[in-house]
């Protein structure tokens, strides 16, 4: 993925695409945003948005159509938001004396408004407030137009003039009773073209029946011609707005719909372009989402419980407080947000995707100061769920591994992040572990069963019950591989890790005769589908659902069932272990995120360990969603979970476990004995199935530590193995570097195979063992210094 | 005095090889290409140098993740 | 002692249209190294303020043709619009910076070249963590670019060049850039780190009208 892709992700999150209600209102009132602030108490900062959206606020609060409460999304979950009321509240509890209106230096420009209807007063105020000087020519003998026809009881008259003062405040100046069409000959004599000499730009505010006005190009059907971007007329200096406008615009359907918001959205849009024009900038350049349109936004509702407003409300009900905090609390506060719902590292981080990936951008182009650290790309589990559940098909794990990607080649990325998990990898990848055999007494096989790494790290007796019942069915010639998929360096991102483990595979692999590889682990089996494309792969479940002999088992209650993330476009697989769990005689409920929603167990990615905190709350959020036993099958799940407390069981454990033992309860498997087990099954299987002996071991495996509980747990913790603890004894025994304690007597000793320094606290026992007391780790270096 | 570590904490160390006690002395650390000076123990005959414990876990960590994030 | 040496000097200088004969100040010249090398490279006229007596001290013994004052540069001994060049070289943040600004400026001829080169805070966010270090560091009070450029700008200087020159911070151990022996230096390189801490060099020239 480059960086045009990157941006395509995320232009594609729309979780900053405004609410169903703003969207629609012509004039974009932040009515969510209000909701939210009457909510919480703070009516001030909820009018502070009104008046920001709307200059006559107490005027529109009274008469306004409310478009917004045809979409809002609580119209059918008890009924709309009942906005103008609120935005009547607001101005009832939140106004104060003191609020002056922000006005910038006068300029040296002036606009002649014609017409004061609302259009053209909006016109005024805003230009006015730009610092722009503003004659208004009204026809009539006062202000407002059309306003003086709606009820006074709809709208007091107090309220109207009231709020007309700010014309008078802004330093406006009006002129009444002038008329401005079909005065006389063309040209200059008009009224128009006067004007057009006198001032600097021109806003057309009026009514419908205008059509006369000389000086203006007309549209084929007769009507004033005007830009509908920008509201220019054919005379570059004259804008128009109010009916003249929708008569231009709507025609030939003559029925003109008086909307006071959409009136104030127009003047809004001509302002604009007059202070544009003024300034003599582009007009149009980025004028997107202005005026009435339907938002992209998605809000998923399915969880809202319908609620009814507390009182009736029409437009001249007046709330008192608690009820309007109470209106304003309906409202759902729509946004999307789907994928930080369900993903913990999303929602712990604070932001979004778009946020995010505008952030990740930033950070890899390298701009100044990095707001999100290298860390934040290293937690995701690139488990892909974000993509399952987004409207629009966001995928953060792609956007992260990509990141990744760029961070590895601009050499970015901290050492520490991945080292440990890479370093299992070669572990795995070397020959304490890895191994490719047909089947006994067989040169070559038509399958190979691969099991992977964790599968033998955790329970090595299931990998060498699985391959027996593997040979059983396919008349023996089943092989064995045993090493690592990769997974951690595709995680990582260290490309050149994992073409070197792809390399020493295709090798075996062909020595093998290139036979179908039997899966077991889902880790491997979505690498095999993105890295060995043309490797014919199965499914081990598939397979042992369809040739396995199920016994019923004891099922005491029903038990759910994790499916491992890497299996989240695999339904067959999904399939399967559903049919093999049924076939025991098991019950199955499902979690809410099950299948291709699954959620992560935060071994993915090698989140667990670039970030413990955010994945410690990975697992336990998914533990937390059913006091029922778990069964999964990865082995890596597994003891994710168990490690956690969580009843867990690998689907094996009912296929080849022991009955009688409670082995949901059974503790997870450290990681020095991981690859106990793992070297342990190869020394067997070789031995037993093929007559061989394991090449010899390194001098340190011969020394015996004894590691009482809380150090084990320790050293678990710190990601200290045994090897490590062996290998700094063995070079401080043999070479004597090491420290003494003289009232103690315990030895401290370092050692660095690598880049880690290890330090180990330990005393001798007579037996021959060692007894370790601590263990800890560190990457500085020490004695090295840089070049001054 | 340094506040990354207690030294007096490690007063019954000695170096086993050369038996001497370890002193305090300058010593660099570095890490990604980033070198200063500490006050550490070593002996002073073999320049074997102790790093206690909280001070790996602690202050050197923090250099470490801090540099790495840089 | 300071990241970079000459070389982030001679490149600033590069940037300048020198003329044999100009005035250049050295403000914070410790003992006078950079100016001995511009007077000798370019014909220039040079003055060398310090605060340290000591240091001056040294400088008076190694150059006569310059003159060397012990002064502050907040308070600079010299006439307004004296100046052609003025040279302020890892010091800038030591200064009282907006006193020791006007005092350059006032200094400078119109259309003069203000020559810095400076520790900076990379990272907006982590300058905070600097200013967390006991007093006495030049690290402590490493700002952001955003805020060295406001300051130079409301002082009346137009920045022509800005370079970032951070590679040479690494060469460079910036324990020895602080004088206050008492500071952790681990608390010092994770302050350093999280503020992604840089060095620059900037040219400037004094607006030809206020
Ligand atoms: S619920 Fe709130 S945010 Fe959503 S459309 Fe209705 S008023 Fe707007
Ligand atoms: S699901 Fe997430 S990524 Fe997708 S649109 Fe919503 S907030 Fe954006
Ligand atoms: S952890 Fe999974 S759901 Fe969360 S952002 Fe990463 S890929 Fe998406
Ligand atoms: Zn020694």
């Amino acid at each position: 993925m480059d960086q045009k892709q990157l941006r395509e992700q995320e232009n594609r999150c729309i979780q900053e695409q405004a609410p169903a209600c703003a969207a629609i209102c012509p004039a974009h009132v932040d009515v969510r945003g209000i909701a939210a602030e009457i909510a919480k108490g703070d009516v001030v900062a909820a009018l502070k948005l009104y008046r920001k959206a709307v200059p006559f606020p107490g005027i529109i609060s009274r008469i306004c159509d409310q478009p917004c409460k045809a979409v809002c999304l609580r119209k059918d979950l008890g009924g709309s938001i009942e906005i103008a009321a609120l935005e009547r509240a607001c101005l009832e509890f939140g106004s104060s004396s003191e609020e002056t209106v922000k006005q910038l230096p006068r300029k040296s420009k002036t606009v002649a408004v014609i017409g004061g209807g609302i259009s053209g007063l909006t016109v005024a105020h805003d230009l006015a407030r730009k610092g722009w000087g503003v004659v208004i020519f009204e026809a009539g003998d006062r202000l407002g137009g059309g306003l003086w026809k709606s009820p006074p009881d709809l709208l007091p008259r107090d309220v109207l003039i009231n709020d007309l003062k700010i014309i008078e405040e802004l330093e406006i100046e009006v002129r009444l009773n002038m008329s401005v069409g079909g005065s006389g000959a063309n040209g200059h004599g008009t009224f128009l073209g006067k004007l057009s000499q006198e001032f600097d730009a021109i806003f057309l505010g009026v009514g419908p029946h205008s059509s006369e006005i000389p000086d203006l190009q007309m549209n084929d059907n007769g009507q004033i011609a005007i830009d509908p971007l920008t509201f220019q007329t054919s005379n570059e200096k004259v804008f128009a707005g109010g009916d003249v406008l929708r008569v231009s615009t709507l025609y030939p359907n003559r029925e003109l719909k008086h909307s006071a918001i959409l009136s104030i959205s127009d003047g809004r849009r001509a302002a604009v372009s007059i202070d544009r024009f003024l300034q003599k900038v582009s007009l149009t350049a980025s004028r997107v989402n202005e005026g009435s349109y339907e938002t992209k936004l998605y809000t998923n509702t399915s969880t809202t419980t319908s609620q009814a407003p507390l009182i009736e409300t029409d437009l001249s009900t007046r709330y008192n407080i608690e009820v309007a905090e109470t209106e304003a609390a309906r409202c759902i506060q729509c946004e999307c947000l789907e994928c930080v719902k369900v993903c913990p590292y999303l929602d712990h981080y604070k932001g979004y995707p778009k946020k995010y990936i505008r952030e990740t951008y930033n950070n890899l182009a390298i701009v100044m100061g990095t707001r999100h650290s290298n860390q934040f790309i290293n937690t995701c589990a690139l488990c892909g769920l974000c993509a399952e559940v987004c409207p629009t098909d966001v995928n953060m794990g792609e956007v992260c591994h990509e990141a990744r990607v760029t961070m590895v080649d601009q050499k970015r990325m901290p050492p520490s992040a991945h080292d440990f998990a890479l370093r299992d990898m070669a572990f795995s990848n070397g020959e304490k572990f890895a191994l490719a055999h047909s089947a006994p007494g067989l040169d070559s096989a038509s399958y190979v069963f691969f099991p992977g790494c964790q599968l033998s790290g955790s329970t090595p007796e299931y990998v060498e019950k699985s391959y027996a019942f593997l040979r059983e069915n396919f008349d023996n010639n089943v092989g064995l591989m045993l090493r690592c998929c990769g997974a951690p360096a595709d995680w990582a991102a260290r490309k050149d890790l994992f073409a070197q483990s792809q390399n020493e595979f295709y090798a075996e692999y062909e020595k093998l005769g290139k036979p179908k590889v039997i899966l077991s682990c889902s880790s491997c089996y979505q690498m095999f589908q993105k890295h060995y494309p043309d490797v014919e792969i199965v499914s081990f479940w598939d397979v042992m659902n369809e040739h396995g002999k199920f016994k019923k088992r004891e099922f005491p209650a029903p038990i759910t069932i994790h499916d491992p993330c890497s299996t989240r476009r695999e339904s067959h697989i999904h399939d399967s272990i559903r049919e093999i769990i049924t076939k025991m005689g098991g019950e199955i409920q499902e979690l809410p995120l099950s299948r291709e929603k699954t959620e992560c167990c935060s071994f993915g990615g090698v989140m667990w360990l670039a970030n413990r905190p955010v994945a410690e709350k990975m697992v336990q959020q998914r533990i937390n969603e059913s006091p029922l036993d778990y069964v999964t099958y990865c082995a890596m799940c597994r003891d994710f979970f168990a490690r956690k407390g969580k009843r867990t069981l690998h689907i094996f454990d009912y296929i080849f476990g022991e009955e009688k033992s409670d082995l949901a309860a059974a503790p997870a498997v450290g990681f020095s004995q991981r690859h106990e087990n793992r070297a342990r099954l190869k020394e067997k299987l070789l031995r037993d199935l093929w007559s061989e002996t394991m090449p010899d071991s390194g001098a340190f495996e011969s020394i015996r530590l004894v590691l009482p509980e809380d150090v084990q747990k320790q050293v678990e913790d710190r990601l200290i193995l045994v090897e490590d603890m062996q290998k700094v004894i063995e070079y401080a025994e043999r070479t004597g570097k090491r420290m003494l304690n003289n009232s103690t007597k315990h030895y401290l000793a370092y050692f660095k195979p690598n880049s880690v320094t290890y330090w180990v606290e330990y005393t001798k026992n007579d037996d021959g063992s060692f007894l370790i007391y601590k263990a800890y780790s560190h990457r500085m270096e020490v004695g090295i210094g840089a070049p001054k | 005095m340094s506040e990354y570590f207690d030294p007096a904490k490690y007063e019954g160390w000695v170096c086993a090889d050369c038996n001497i006690p370890l002193q305090l002395s300058k010593v660099d650390v570095s890490y990604l290409g980033n070198s200063f000076p500490v006050d550490l123990l070593k002996c002073p005959n073999c320049g074997l140098v102790l790093i206690p414990e909280e001070l790996a876990l602690g202050k050197m960590a923090e250099v470490e993740k801090a540099l790495e994030d840089k | 002692m300071r990241p970079g040496g000459l070389t982030i000097t001679e490149q600033a200088l590069a940037h300048c249209d020198l003329q044999s004969g100009m005035r250049v100040l050295d403000v914070g010249c410790g003992a006078g190294a950079t100016l001995r090398h511009v007077i000798a490279v370019y014909g220039l006229m040079g003055f060398g303020v310090d605060v340290s007596a000591e240091l001056i001290a040294r400088a008076r013994q190694t150059n006569s043709q310059v003159e060397w004052m012990r002064a502050r540069s907040e308070s600079l001994p010299f006439a307004s619009e004296s100046m052609d060049v003025i040279l302020s070289e890892c010091t800038l943040c030591i200064f009282e910076i907006d006193t020791a600004l006007s005092e350059c400026v006032r200094t400078l001829n119109y259309g003069g070249y203000f020559v810095v080169s400076d520790l900076y805070a990379r990272n907006e966010n982590g300058a905070e963590a600097l200013r967390q270090l006991p007093r006495g560091t030049c690290i402590g009070t490493a700002m952001p670019k955003t805020q060295i450029v406001e300051k130079l700008e409301r002082a009346g200087l137009q920045i022509s060049v800005w370079q970032d020159c951070s590679e040479k911070l690494k060469e460079f151990s910036i324990c020895t850039l602080t004088t206050a022996a008492q500071v952790d230096p681990f608390d010092l390189h994770i302050a350093a780190a999280k503020a992604k801490l840089g060095y620059y060099f900037l040219v400037a020239r004094k607006n030809n009208h206020r």
